[in-house]
């Protein structure tokens, strides 16, 4: 399978069969574009195109790949519009060149669009919402995988808590399959701040800005690509590497992080009465071990009680809870091609 | 010494007349312009409790100058003197960190922040020249509700923003309200009969306008849910609380807005106003849920509710465990339907809620409103932020005796 992840102004592609996983980025000039995709199309029997904002258009996860979807493809285009744009340009390439395989749209908001209307809705006029300013959330693929996963292991498993760890976090709280709150909002920027990403900031800031000559677009580009915790450090970082750091002003930004990250799996509580298992999703899971006990351990009031895994424990999946603690607590590395490689077959 | 204290909510103005005998401050006269320049179902009113006799006034009331007018022809009326004038500003920026006595020069450092909280600070100032129109040789001060949170580490009020930014706009988390978050935290340290320093709150200081929840670890606030300015957070009557920081530039390119009418939609035209449509009052919003399951009033208290349970969450959270949660404000000490729908399915941090006690909950008083299995305490109570004004003004006009300086 061939996956086309955009993020930004790039384009990351993953090709994987359920085993071996090889990726690699380009940038979204229609000349890479053709070149990339004519270098692959051999690799491929079929192609997922991720779409990282669908609006209300997109409610399912996997569709395939068709003209009409193609035109909604462009309606949604404005949500997220580097990424989309770059999903709807690609999916316009790949419905010419990859027509004998089948393909995918693969949306990261579908998952959230059942989310219960006090939490899917601002404060805003009635108008907005009724146009679908809304809270749409992110990482849903991802989210619903972890889901479905736990259930195999933990059938009993009724409220869970999944933290994606990696350079754009967040956290979704999920009851008994159902969405029904998430960090993220009408954008991947709310929430907890990423790499590149202010997070949730107080919104008369970018008023201020804008009426300081700002344009519209140079305040996305500011709170989106130019903010973040690698703005703070001085130097691009991942989380993993982020969290590892001891020292100013890494420890800073690792501090604020953290307390976000609490605040938010805090706040997924709130919405479920408590949590029977949390699921920490790591871009490197062994560096991110000691952060995840430091979030865990904050909770020890609801009772949690975290412990370190045994020397033989497998390295993709940690239970990190004692036996005594109410709340489970799951450490894994995060697979977005397997997720996705999974979700689109069991969606035939 | 006789101090008059005004304070300025969104949608009222609350005046309080203090006797200060040299020890103690005794609160001589009080009243309150209510539903200032509200659109709602009933009309506007002032109290007056003055010299044992209480008198309400029904009567057109647009704005804060109309309200301080009414107010002071009225102590004029019954002869009720009074030496200095104090004030509660939303919002000084980096200029005002602490009270201050009222000067040409403050005044005008004043003037410069009013955007920093668009619906408070200019209702203030109207105040202000009211009362130095009608008594231009009263002296006045000003106390800010920022000061309380001069606490906050640096992980909780610095934004993830381009240094050059935050130091060309002075972008930080100021966070509201202190003067009420204060007033709690001593009452209730007093009611314990335990040291501030020991307590560990979760305060919901929800009002008839603005609205904000604070963690205080410690007797200090660690984190609270307003911001820079007094608009993000909870629900407020007209003001959204938390939103995407990409729905200012995505709004304003989407539907031709500018900063200015997109500042206007977010402050006064959106929050339980803008969902529910027909009132911008909780209270109007509860009734219409009560009565006729209206969708969109229905929707409105299920999102004010919705954002006060995820906010209590979040300080849990932070606090590791808390030992009371306070409610306070108009709406969190007279409304027992909504303190019961925040508690409700909360025992996942040890908060349970006496259902008997929160009813009868008389709104003037300190009320504790847990059940036994509760592991945090529960209290309702009246906050008193004029006390705090008096006592600011008893700081910065020490009696004859005592100006040493």
């Amino acid at each position: 399978m061939l996956i086309f992840e955009p993020c930004n102004d790039r384009v990351r592609w993953m090709t994987y069969d359920g085993y071996q996983l090889n990726s690699g980025e380009f940038n979204t000039s229609f000349n890479e574009v053709m070149r990339i995709a004519t270098k692959l199309i051999s690799q491929a029997t079929c192609v997922s195109y991720i779409l990282q904002n669908g609006g209300s258009l997109f409610n399912q996860p996997v569709v395939p790949l068709t003209p009409e979807h193609l035109e909604n493809l462009e309606k949604v285009v404005p949500y997220h519009y580097d990424a989309n744009n770059t999903t709807y340009r690609l999916a316009c390439t790949g419905l010419d060149l990859f027509a004998h395989i089948p393909q995918y749209i693969c949306c990261n908001t579908a998952f959230f669009y059942g989310l219960p209307p006090y939490a899917k809705y601002y404060a805003l006029p009635y108008e907005l919402t009724q146009k679908g300013i809304n809270r749409f959330g992110g990482d849903g693929l991802y989210h619903q995988w972890t889901w479905e996963i736990v259930q195999e292991k933990h059938p009993g498993c009724q409220r869970l808590i999944s933290i994606n760890l990696h350079e754009n976090p967040n956290v979704a709280a999920i009851a008994n399959g159902n969405p029904v709150e998430t960090s993220l909002g009408f954008s991947c920027l709310e929430g907890i701040p990423s790499a590149t990403g202010c997070g949730s900031i107080d919104p008369t800031i970018p008023l201020e800005l804008m009426r300081a000559d700002m344009s519209a677009t140079s305040v996305e580009y500011l709170l989106a690509r130019q903010s973040g915790w690698n703005n703070l450090v001085g130097t691009p970082m991942s989380l993993a590497e982020l969290l590892q750091s001891p020292s100013h002003p890494q420890k800073l930004a690792r501090e604020i992080i953290l307390n976000n990250l609490i605040k938010a799996i805090g706040a997924c509580m709130a919405a479920m009465n408590g949590a029977d298992i949390l699921v920490f999703n790591c871009v490197g899971l062994s560096e991110m071990l000691p952060s995840i006990r430091e979030i865990c351990n904050q909770f020890s009031f609801t009772g949690i009680k975290t412990t370190l895994p045994n020397d033989n424990a497998s390295k993709t999946n940690l239970e990190l809870n004692a036996p005594d603690s109410p709340i489970k607590i799951i450490a894994s590395e995060y697979r977005l091609a397997h997720a996705i490689f999974n979700m689109c077959y069991s969606s035939e | 010494m006789n101090i008059l204290v005004f304070n300025c909510g969104s949608s009222s103005l609350n005046y309080k007349v203090y006797y200060f005998d040299n020890t103690q401050i005794h609160l001589v006269n009080h009243g309150k312009a209510h539903r200032v320049g509200t659109k709602g179902n009933e009309p506007s009113f002032i109290e007056h409790h003055i010299k044992g006799s209480d008198e309400r006034i029904t009567t057109p009331i647009e704005n804060h100058q109309q309200a301080a007018q009414h107010i002071l022809d009225h102590l004029i009326r019954a002869n009720q003197p009074f030496d200095i004038i104090g004030h509660r500003f939303v919002h000084g920026g980096d200029r005002f960190q602490q009270s201050t006595i009222l000067t040409p020069q403050k005044l005008d450092a004043l003037k410069t922040c009013l955007p920093l909280a668009p619906i408070h600070n200019p209702n203030s100032l109207s105040v202000i020249e009211t009362c130095q129109n009608v008594f231009p040789k009263k002296p006045q001060y000003v106390t800010f509700d920022t000061s309380f949170h001069a606490s906050l580490p640096e992980s909780a009020y610095t934004y993830l923003l381009p240094f050059s930014i935050i130091k060309k706009y002075g972008f930080r988390k100021y966070g509201f309200h202190g003067l009420s978050y204060q007033y709690v935290t001593l009452e209730i340290a007093k009611h314990l009969n335990q040291p501030p320093e020991k307590l560990d709150l979760i305060v919901c200081h929800l009002g008839t306008g603005g609205a904000s929840i604070t963690a205080i670890q410690k007797g200090k606030s660690i984190d609270t849910s307003m911001g820079y300015s007094p608009l993000p957070g909870l629900v407020m009557s007209t003001r959204t609380g938390d939103l995407d920081p990409l729905l200012p530039p995505f709004l304003s390119s989407m539907f031709h807005l500018n900063p200015e009418q997109l500042t206007d939609i977010f402050n006064k035209k959106s929050g339980l106003l803008g969902i529910a449509g027909f009132s911008s009052d909780l209270r109007d919003i509860l009734k219409k849920v009560e009565e006729d399951k209206d969708q969109r009033a229905v929707l409105a208290w299920e999102i004010y509710v919705h954002r006060v349970r995820k906010y209590i969450g979040c300080y849990a959270a932070l606090l590791n465990g808390f030992g009371a949660l306070v409610f306070t404000d108009d709406i969190g000490a007279q409304n027992w339907q909504l303190r019961q729908s925040v508690c409700q399915n909360m025992t996942w941090c040890g908060i349970a809620l006496d259902i008997e006690k929160n009813k009868a909950a008389a709104s003037h008083q300190l009320n504790r409103l847990d059940a036994p299995e509760s592991s945090v305490k529960i209290f309702s109570m009246p906050t008193d932020e004029e006390k705090m004004i008096a006592l600011e003004g008893i700081k910065l006009f020490p009696p004859l005796g005592d100006r040493s300086c």
